[in-house]
C-alpha cells in the first residue's frame, strides 16, 4: 500500500514559489530520505505533508486519504517533528509528553513514555523543565514526543540537527525499526553521511523542484565517484598520471594527486597502481560530494 | 469535538501559566492589593469624614437619619464606588492570558508541533479560551469573597448587618463571566493574528479599553447599576461573546497563523 502519493504538488507564498510540480510515491514502511540545501523546500514540504499547510495545486494523499479531508483516527497515527524541537520550555519533559499523548489518545501512555526515554538515554531528565535542559536533550524529548503515538507515519525535519554522534546512530537504529515494522518515514537532512547510512529512497530537492527521485543506490550511483587525494612521501612522476588516467588523475603539487573512483573499494588498486611505480603513499584522503555537487551531476 | 483535547490544552496553559511566577504573581498580587487595602483603607479614611467632605465628594448631602456622615461616606464607598473596579478584574486577568493564548505558541515555536496532531481548530481555540476563562473567574470570585471579608469585619462595628453581598455586588460577580468571555474572545483573535505577545498584549489593551469602560457607567452617570441596566448588560455581553467566538473559529488557519 502507498503510504504516501504526492502528485503535481505546487506551494506557493505570496513571494516565493517554495515547491512546483513534486511528484513521488512512498510505500508503507518507506525510508525516504528529503535532500536538499538550505531553501530547498524541504521543510515546506514536509509541513504540507502533516497538514500544516494547504497545497496550492497538486493533491496530497497521506496513509490512503487526501490530506484535507483525513479523519481524526488516521491523524493519530501521524507525527511531525519540526526542526525546531517544539516543547513547552515550563513544562517538565513528562509533562510535554503527556500533553502531546493526550491530544493522540495514547493508551498506556507511562510505559510507552518509560521505554522511549529509556532507549533515547533520556529517563533522568523526565522531571525536569524542559528551559534546565541542553539542546541535544531537548531533541531527545522532542523524538520521544513524536514517537508516543507509535506512529503509522513520521515526517521529521533534521531530527539529528543537534544530537551526538551517538545518539543520532540511536535514532537511526530505532527509526530502522520503526520503518521494519510498518512506519513509514520522511527524513529531512542535509547531511549527506546520513543519507549513506539509513536511506533506502531517496528525494533530492532543489529550489522547490524534484531534482532525482528513487532508490538510494540508483540515486547515488552518480555520486560514487568519489574523489580521493592522495599524497607520497616522494615526487610522484608523470607516468603515474598516466597509468592513472581512467580515474582522471590530476596532480595537486608535487606529492600529491587526486583521482576520481568509482567505489571506495577501487582505491587500494589505485595506491598498489603509485606504490608499482616507486610512489611511497603516506596519506589518502577521501572527498565527500556536497549537495550542491550532487545536485549538479544528478540534476 | 473531543473534550479531553479541549481539557489537555487548557490544562497545559494553565501549568505554564503557573509555572512561570513572572506571569501569576502580578495577576493575583494586584488584586489582592485591591481585595485587602482597599476596603480596609476606605473605612479607616472615613472616620475622618464629616458631612462637609462627604457632601464635596460624594455631591450629595448625607441622607438625615441614622447614618452618620462617617457611616454613610464608607458604605457609599465600598459599594458603590470601588464596585466598578472590582468590575475590572475579570477583564484584566483575561486579558493577560489571552494575550498569550496563540502568540505566545508561535513565539515560542510550539505552535506547528501543536497544530499538526489530530487536534481540530475549534478543540485548540475552546482549550485556549477556557485556559485564560477558568482563572479569570476564579481569582474574580476569590477576590470578591476576599474583598467581602475584609469590608465587613473592618466595617463591621459601624453596620447593623451585613455590608456584602448586597444584590448590585451580586449582580457584578454575575456580569464577570461574560465580560471575561467578551474580553478573551477579542484578545484571543489578536493573540491569532499577532507576531508575538508583545505585539498581543499592546493590541489587546486599546481593544479591551471599551470593555473596561463599562464597569464605570455609572461613575460617569451614563447608566445606573439597576437590575435592567445588568439584564441588558448580560444579553449584550452574551450576544457579543458568541459572535467573536464564532469569528474566532472561522478566522484560525493554521497556514497563515504559522506564517503570520
Amino acid at each position: 500500500m502507498q503510504a504516501i502519493e504526492i502528485h503535481k504538488l505546487s506551494k506557493r507564498f505570496p513571494e516565493v514559489n517554495a515547491l512546483s510540480n513534486i511528484t513521488f510515491e512512498a510505500e508503507e514502511g518507506e525510508f525516504l530520505v528529503i535532500i536538499g540545501p538550505n531553501g530547498a523546500g524541504k521543510s515546506t514540504l514536509l509541513k504540507v505533508i502533516a497538514g500544516l499547510y494547504k497545497p496550492t495545486s497538486g493533491t496530497v494523499k497521506v496513509l490512503g486519504s487526501e490530506i484535507d479531508r483525513i479523519s481524526g483516527d488516521l491523524k493519530k497515527r501521524i507525527s511531525f517533528l519540526g526542526e525546531n524541537y517544539s516543547l513547552y520550555d515550563n513544562l517538565t519533559s513528562y509533562q510535554n509528553m503527556k500533553f502531546f499523548s493526550m491530544l493522540y489518545d495514547v493508551k498506556d501512555f507511562e510505559a510507552k513514555a518509560l521505554d522511549l526515554a529509556n532507549k533515547f538515554e533520556a529517563s533522568e531528565y523526565m522531571g525536569r523543565k524542559v528551559s534546565q535542559l541542553s539542546r541535544g536533550t531537548k531533541q531527545k524529548i522532542a523524538l520521544c514526543r513524536a514517537l508516543i503515538n507509535e506512529p503509522k507515519m513520521l515526517v521529521l525535519d533534521e531530527p539529528s540537527a543537534f544530537l551526538d554522534p551517538r545518539i543520532t546512530e540511536i535514532l537511526h537504529r530505532n527509526l530502522s525499526e520503526l520503518a521494519d515494522n510498518g512506519c513509514t518515514i520522511l527524513y529531512a537532512t542535509q547531511r549527506l553521511e546520513e543519507l549513506y547510512r539509513i536511506s533506502r529512497k531517496v528525494l533530492l530537492l532543489n529550489k522547490g523542484k524534484a531534482v532525482k527521485f528513487g532508490e538510494l543506490k540508483d540515486v547515488i550511483s552518480k555520486l560514487t565517484q568519489v574523489s580521493v587525494e592522495i599524497t607520497t612521501i616522494n615526487y610522484l612522476q608523470d607516468s603515474v598520471l598516466e597509468k592513472l588516467s581512467k580515474y582522471n588523475a590530476r596532480r595537486l603539487s608535487a606529492n600529491t594527486i587526486s583521482a576520481n573512483v568509482r567505489r571506495l573499494s577501487e582505491v587500494p588498486k589505485v595506491i598498489a597502481s603509485i606504490s608499482k611505480l616507486g610512489g611511497d603513499v603516506i596519506n589518502v584522503n577521501s572527498v565527500k560530494n556536497n549537495i550542491s555537487e550532487i545536485i549538479k551531476k544528478v540534476g | 469535538m473531543d473534550i479531553m483535547h479541549v481539557y489537555a490544552v487548557s490544562q497545559k496553559d494553565l501549568k505554564e501559566v503557573f509555572s512561570s511566577p513572572g506571569i501569576y504573581l502580578p495577576m493575583i498580587a494586584i488584586p489582592l492589593l485591591f481585595a485587602i487595602a482597599l476596603p480596609a483603607f476606605t473605612v479607616y479614611v472615613s472616620k475622618f469624614a464629616g458631612p462637609a467632605l462627604a457632601e464635596r465628594l460624594l455631591k450629595t448631602s448625607v441622607p438625615l437619619g441614622s447614618s452618620t456622615s462617617e457611616v454613610f461616606f464608607m458604605q457609599f464607598f465600598l459599594t458603590n464606588v470601588l464596585g466598578p473596579i472590582f468590575m475590572t478584574m475579570p477583564i484584566i486577568t483575561a486579558s493577560v492570558i489571552a494575550a498569550d493564548s496563540f502568540a505566545g505558541e508561535k513565539e515560542r515555536k510550539t505552535a506547528e508541533s501543536l497544530l499538526s496532531t489530530p487536534i481540530t481548530n475549534k478543540e485548540v481555540l475552546l482549550g485556549k479560551i477556557l485556559s485564560s476563562f477558568l482563572p479569570a473567574v476564579a481569582m474574580t470570585v476569590l477576590i470578591f469573597l476576599i474583598y467581602a471579608g475584609v469590608a465587613n469585619y473592618s466595617s463591621g462595628k459601624y453596620f447593623g448587618f451585613t455590608l456584602l453581598p448586597n444584590s448590585g455586588w451580586f449582580l457584578m460577580l454575575l456580569t464577570s463571566p461574560f465580560l471575561a468571555l467578551t474580553t478573551i474572545g477579542l484578545v484571543v483573535l489578536v493573540s491569532l493574528r499577532a507576531k508575538g505577545v508583545k505585539e498581543a498584549q499592546q493590541i489587546s489593551t486599546l481593544l479591551v479599553l471599551p470593555i473596561l469602560v463599562i464597569p464605570f457607567i455609572s461613575t460617569f452617570g451614563i447608566a445606573v447599576l439597576s437590575t435592567l441596566f445588568f439584564i441588558e448588560l448580560l444579553i449584550i455581553l452574551a450576544a457579543t461573546s458568541a459572535v467573536v467566538l464564532a469569528l474566532g473559529i472561522k478566522l484560525f488557519d493554521k497556514e497563515r497563523f504559522i506564517t503570520a
